[in-house]
């Protein structure tokens, strides 16, 4: 059975914002709507500018012994959701292959999903119409709708999988760190690059299983 | 902002959003976003969706100043720039690259703050007031005017600033055959050189020749060490930055010598913090460690540097000819046209005990040479690099770079036991007053230790770039007529031109210069001093500027020229420094509004300016003829070739550079030894020659110095970082970019911070007698004290107040024509 | 205004309805039977006006009824459980003004109904895992406990308001109105617990435990009201007001620091 997840090199993720640009247009995000946060880590959770930080890169810890990492999150495709049995219209939904993913024409705006995910900011609510940066739409032409009284998150470009290609975060990472594919086909990608590494998942002890596996 | 100006002079009303649903009409735009009833949202997206996968591929170069040179895929959708992807170079994906700035290409296509037709200035230059004109009017008003300036004061009264902000060879600004440079040697014009990143170009040409010194970093694996000194990969040259963790998998240790701890110094294995320009006094300390133990690699340096060379006490080489044999002439020099003189340099063999020209020496001696031969006083360059070494002291080393005495000792023990080496550098060192001097002490450490031209060892930085083929051919083609270009116009110096265009003289002779033409850069956020800028401009009788935006230097223009984005015109990506492959970049789209190719523009003004049958090529007829050149034939490139392929390799690019230790000098051999010191530039400067023969000096900065009196008064150096998201002020006017780096900040060691009073947020002041800029604080624990560092790249409406241009100097070292972008000290003020 | 006050006033006024349902249920009291259909009236009213806040807490309102199709979702559970209540407060005053006396049964059964709503309430909250502050056990207590006790506070306070022209025959001895005060006492007393515990859950994550503290101390002054009118201290009209004020307000200012702890 396909089972879609991601695994993360966080000793290659240089911070550089890639993946989260390429997610931004392929899906011709709204302003305040970020699927993917790459956050910088020093000695706090973790920060973003796209969330409220002033500024990104900035280490913790004393000099010359300082800390910095990156995160890159986005919704962890979970195999054991918790925003799927809150959601009451049925919106959010698990394929088959394992994606989650927002069924738009369905979703009430009730935010029961996003109180529900135990993961900070993957899951975000159009409070109002839509914004874009720019007049012209930009992305793939079957990105996902943005409606006002919505919720969205990371949708694991299954347009662009089921069409053959890659998600756009995963098009191209410039360290190398982004993987992605069948977790449970042993010769795929992602099952390649975490064999005989050490990895942890976030915030596993929430129990809802996610499939992005950070390599460390 | 664009809107604003125009409308301010009661324009037209033509708006951007106007034009946009006009073209939707004509089909040559997409869709407007959705509105907010929902059915209509959900209706328009299934339209839209069943085009999925439809879109049109066009390749792609981006091409700025990154020079990252990266092939991209770009999408068109109803004639519409929707998306833009990593090309794919099969024969070797390792080049196969994108980072957030290629990716956000259609909000460049689309900005708000795109020029969308020519405006002549109507208010105070810097005011941003114009008024609409035709590109008839503007190109005659340019033309009337230069021609009017050439008459009366001579060609050279026009100044061209060749900028690199576009790398491309049709419509790029960059002295790689570009035809902007093509109508400067038309025209006679005079070039105003950037004179930025040199010093690191200069001492590896003077140190290791002309030409590459660069391994590919394919061969950074079989390193035992990689240190990344002085450098940012993981910031300026991302897309680089997957083989440094490659060779750090492979087994290669990564040290990073920085001033603070950043990305690169989190990837690494041991971090060496320095003081701010004080890497090549650390290298002299890690040298005498060296030579104390007896870990020089003697046999390279007898064999591959001019270190058995022997000095006169005129600074020059004991030749043959001084023996009364006399020089030879060799064969014809393609450069010089003249024949070579062979007169070989002579050593002290050991194995005779004699004089002999170094190719037939069997044993070159480095410290057994006595004081007189032949006659003549001389010193072996090596005994003077030993002499050097022993005028510092570890303990000397340790206290000026605030390298701790073990680390000096663990850095020559791996420089000297523990190679194959590879040092990985780029500008940083370059940013500073004593750049040459840090260069090539930290070369000289190479060249000692033998870490050089073998596997695992050497310069590491780039990946090669392609090659200049036949830019000069380009450059000097004559006329349909035969007739010859009449040749460019001096280089001026950016040190020297507000002088002369405030005095119209040159070195003490009248030279009127009247009328400036910037295209493909923005000089008044990115040369140093701004307040000297400005003035310079202000005082320039005539200005035009060709731009994609309104940014700060076209806010100077009296004529303002719109250029079209790098996908709506077909050009060839030439100059990269960590690609050795062309790119082709076909025209995806049509030019929006009257915007035009760089390309026709200077051929409209060639032609206007009498020119025409300079002028008579296609974008064809220039691509071949720039890749009529050994290497090009050699790969089989052409022009049809490219339209098939997209990108181009040269495939004649060694894997290690300078193999063998073989130096492309006429000796075969790397430099220590100037024999003639001739500085890069003249504006009548004093030069002490004593600090330049021996290339194994060094001297602090200007003011990143810690113990420069200056330090009193302006206790704070400034690091004028890259940031991720802008290639300097290109990509300014991309808002998704501000969701990662959203605006002008300082970013202050806590310490520090907490000595002055500041908390996250605060808004301050840094300021110095030059000028002031005012923006956020944020803690960054990765400073050492006494350091902050702000990235550059905004534009001055983007800061509180001030601009973070006005700080730095713009100020040369003695002979190297280098502006120093990090040697700039300033206090703080909380606001 | 706190992003999640449309949930604020569902929960708190629709939780104050069923609790006062369910406690008269349990202690029947003495109403006017002119009057006594205002009862069940008020609590479906108060269940009303909370559901109202559920719309204006939606991003698509007009949406709304696909929320009864999951039936695992919790939205949907309160949805569906404040329907079978509705319905029953419906049903119950219906046959109270028309009939004169609505069974028992009914009763009992919509004090079932309103006790599930209370811990479906309260298990929207528990699955939260984004908000610490709400996954806890702690959230249940916070919400039954709370609605019995103002719940209990209300239906005292309508009890003797309805009670104008109650006959001899429908008058409560002094010994069932001791045991309806015991009975408030106790359901406020362990409001009181539950909002100590909810002071200690919140500061263990890292948030402010004042407003519970606060909440705590007023709710021990509406025990003090009920044992002050039990001595005689305070009476009439003050005793039942001063009680019904402080048991709501002291639910009502935990509720809404709970929603505050909502930074989504």
């Amino acid at each position: 059975m396909t089972r879609y997840g991601m695994a993360i090199d966080l000793n290659r993720c240089v911070g550089c914002q890639a993946c989260a640009t390429a997610c931004k247009i392929a899906n011709n995000l709204p302003k305040n709507i970020t699927y993917n946060t790459v956050y910088t880590k020093s000695d706090t959770f973790g920060t973003a500018v796209a969330h409220g930080a002033i500024a990104n890169d900035n280490a913790g810890g004393v000099f010359p012994n300082c800390v910095l990492t990156f995160l890159p999150v986005q919704c962890q495709h979970c195999e054991n959701p918790a925003c799927l049995p809150v959601c009451p219209t049925g919106a959010t939904q698990k394929r088959e292959d394992g994606i989650v993913w927002v069924d738009s024409s369905l979703c009430i705006g009730c935010r029961a999903c996003v109180m529900a995910c135990p993961y900070d900011n993957v899951r975000m609510m159009n409070e109002t119409d839509p914004e874009y940066y720019l007049d012209v739409v930009v992305g793939e032409a079957d990105a996902p709708v943005h409606q006002e009284g919505t919720v969205e998150k990371c949708t694991f470009c299954h347009n662009l999988i089921d069409r053959g290609e890659v998600p756009a975060c995963m098009q191209l990472c410039l360290a190398g760190a982004r993987y992605w594919g069948d977790l449970d086909d042993p010769e795929s990608d992602v099952s390649k690059a975490i064999e005989g590494r050490k990895y942890r998942k976030l915030r596993e002890g929430a129990g809802t299983a996610p499939n992005v596996f950070y390599l460390e | 902002m664009t809107d604003k100006a125009i409308n301010e002079c009661g324009q037209h009303g033509f708006s951007r959003r106007s034009f946009i649903k006009g073209a939707a009409v004509l089909g040559a735009a997409g869709a407007l976003t959705g509105c907010s009833a929902s059915d209509d949202v959900l209706n328009a997206a299934n339209e839209t969706a069943s085009k999925a996968g439809q879109e049109q591929i066009f390749s792609g170069a981006c091409r700025s100043q990154c020079v990252q040179g990266c092939y991209l895929n770009v999408h068109v959708r109803d004639g519409q720039v929707v998306r833009t992807t990593a090309g794919d170079i099969a024969e070797e994906p390792r080049f196969n690259r994108i980072c957030p700035k290629g990716l956000s290409h259609p909000a460049r296509v689309y900005s708000a703050e795109r020029l969308q037709y020519p405006m002549r200035r109507v208010g105070e230059r810097g005011e941003g007031k114009f008024e609409r004109i035709t590109w008839d009017e503007a190109i005659k008003e340019i033309t009337d005017k230069w021609k009017g300036y050439r008459e009366e004061f001579g060609p050279e009264s026009i100044v061209f600033f060749l900028g690199s902000g576009n790398t491309g060879l049709l419509g790029g600004g960059t002295a790689d055959g570009s035809v902007m440079q093509h109508l400067q040697t038309v025209m006679g014009a005079c070039s105003l050189l950037p004179d930025r990143d040199i010093a690191f170009q200069d001492r590896m040409a003077k140190m290791f020749g002309p030409g590459s010194a660069m391994s590919d970093p394919a061969d950074w694996c079989n390193a035992n060490h990689v240190v990344i000194w002085g450098t940012n990969p993981t910031v300026s040259c991302k897309q680089i930055i997957r083989f440094y963790l490659d060779a750090k998998e492979a087994g290669a240790q990564l040290t990073c010598i920085d001033i603070g701890y950043n990305t690169n110094v989190a990837k690494s294995d041991w971090f060496v913090p320095v003081n701010p320009a004080t890497d090549g006094a650390l290298a002299l300390g890690v040298l005498r460690e060296v030579i104390d133990n007896n870990w020089q690699d003697t046999e390279f340096v007898r064999a591959h540097t001019d270190a058995p060379f022997l000095v006169k006490d005129d600074n020059t080489f004991l030749r043959r000819s001084d023996l009364g044999v006399a020089p030879e002439e060799g064969p014809v020099n393609p450069q010089t046209g003249k024949p070579t003189v062979i007169d070989p340099e002579l050593v002290w063999d050991e194995a005779t005990q004699s004089a002999l020209p170094h190719t037939e020496a069997e044993k070159p001696s480095l410290d057994g040479v006595p004081a007189e031969v032949e006659g003549f006083a001389v010193r072996s360059v090596y005994s003077m690099l030993i002499d050097r070494i022993n005028e510092w002291t570890v303990e000397q080393a340790s206290e000026i770079s605030g390298v701790s005495i073990e680390d000096i000792k663990r850095l020559a023990r791996m420089y000297g036991q523990e190679g194959p080496v590879t040092t990985c550098m780029n500008q940083g060192l370059n940013h500073y007053f004593n750049g040459i001097y840090s260069y090539e002490c930290v070369f000289a450490l190479m060249l000692l230790t033998g870490n050089i031209g073998k596997s695992g060892a050497g310069l590491g930085s780039g990946a090669g770039n392609f090659g200049i083929s036949n830019a000069k051919g380009c450059v000097n083609q004559p006329s349909s007529t035969g007739e010859k270009p009449m040749g460019p116009g001096r280089n001026l110096n950016w040190t020297a031109i507000y002088d002369i265009v405030h005095t119209q003289t040159y070195l003490e002779k009248p030279f009127p210069v009247k009328a400036l033409y910037c295209s493909c850069t923005n000089i008044v956020s990115n040369q140093t001093e701004q307040n000297e800028t400005k003035k310079m401009l202000d005082e320039f009788d005539f200005v035009v500027v060709q731009e994609m935006t309104m940014n700060d230097t076209a806010l100077y223009a009296d004529i303002l020229l719109p250029a079209c984005h790098w996908f709506e015109a077909e050009d060839l990506r030439v100059r990269a420094y960590n690609m050795p492959y062309l790119v082709y970049n076909e025209r995806a789209i049509e030019p929006l509004y009257e915007s035009k190719p760089d390309f026709e523009v200077y051929k409209m003004l060639g032609e206007a300016m009498g020119y025409g049958e300079f002028f008579e090529f296609d974008e064809k007829d220039y691509i071949n003829l720039w890749l009529d050149s050994p290497i090009a034939k050699k790969e089989g490139i052409t022009y049809d070739t490219l339209r098939e392929t997209k990108v181009a390799r040269n495939h004649s690019i060694p894997v290690i550079a300078l193999e063998g230790g073989k130096f492309p000098f006429p000796t075969g051999r790397a430099r220590f030894w100037q024999e003639k010191i001739v500085p890069d530039y003249n504006i009548g400067q004093e030069i002490d020659e004593s600090k330049e023969h021996l290339m194994l000096y060094w001297e602090p900065a200007r003011e990143a110095n810690l113990k420069a009196p200056i330090r009193e008064k302006y206790p704070f150096t400034v690091l004028a970082e890259h940031m991720r998201t802008r290639n300097h002020t290109q990509w300014w006017d991309v808002d998704y970019m501000k969701e990662f780096e959203r605006q002008p900040i300082a970013r202050f060691n806590p310490e520090d911070a907490a000595e002055l009073g500041i908390v996250e947020g605060d808004t301050v002041r840094l300021y110095n007698d030059r000028g002031s800029v005012t923006l956020l604080a944020v803690i960054n624990a990765g400073q050492a004290r006494k350091t902050i560092n702000c990235p550059r790249s905004f534009l001055t409406r983007e800061h509180i107040d001030g601009d973070f241009a006005t700080i730095s100097f713009n100020d040369y070292n003695q002979v190297s024509r280098n502006q120093c972008y990090f040697d700039q000290a300033v206090a703080v003020e909380k606001l | 205004m706190i992003s999640e006050f449309p949930l604020f006033c569902f929960t708190t006024l629709a939780g104050l309805g069923a609790g006062a349902y369910a406690v008269n249920a349990v202690f029947p009291m003495a109403k006017s039977s002119k009057r006594a259909w205002l009862f069940p009236f008020a609590c479906m009213i108060l269940l009303a006006i909370g559901l109202l806040g559920l719309p204006m807490h939606l991003g698509r309102p007009e949406r709304m009824l696909i929320a009864l199709t999951q039936p695992s979702a919790m939205i949907a559970q309160e949805a569906y459980w404040s329907i079978a209540l509705g319905i029953v407060l419906l049903v119950d005053t219906l046959l109270v003004k028309f009939k004169g006396r609505a069974p028992r049964a009914l009763s009992i059964v919509g004090a079932v109904f309103a006790l599930v709503l209370m811990f479906v309430m309260g298990n929207a909250y528990f699955v939260s895992l984004a908000i610490p502050a709400w996954a806890s056990w702690a959230t249940f207590l916070l919400f039954v406990c709370g609605d019995f006790a103002m719940g209990a506070a209300l239906a005292f306070l309508l009890d003797n308001v309805l009670s104008e022209g109650k006959g001899e025959k429908e008058a409560d001895t002094a010994s069932r109105q001791t045991m309806f005060s015991n009975a408030r006492i106790v359901l406020a007393a362990l409001a009181l617990v539950s909002l100590a515990i909810e002071a200690v859950h919140f500061s263990n994550v890292g948030l402010s435990f004042a407003p519970f503290a606060a909440s705590a101390v007023i709710a021990a002054a509406g025990i003090g009201a009920i044992v002050a009118a039990r001595m005689g201290k305070l009476t009439g009209k003050a005793a039942v007001w001063a009680e019904f004020v402080c048991l709501f307000a002291a639910v009502a200012i935990a509720r809404y620091a709970f929603y505050a702890a909502c930074v989504l």
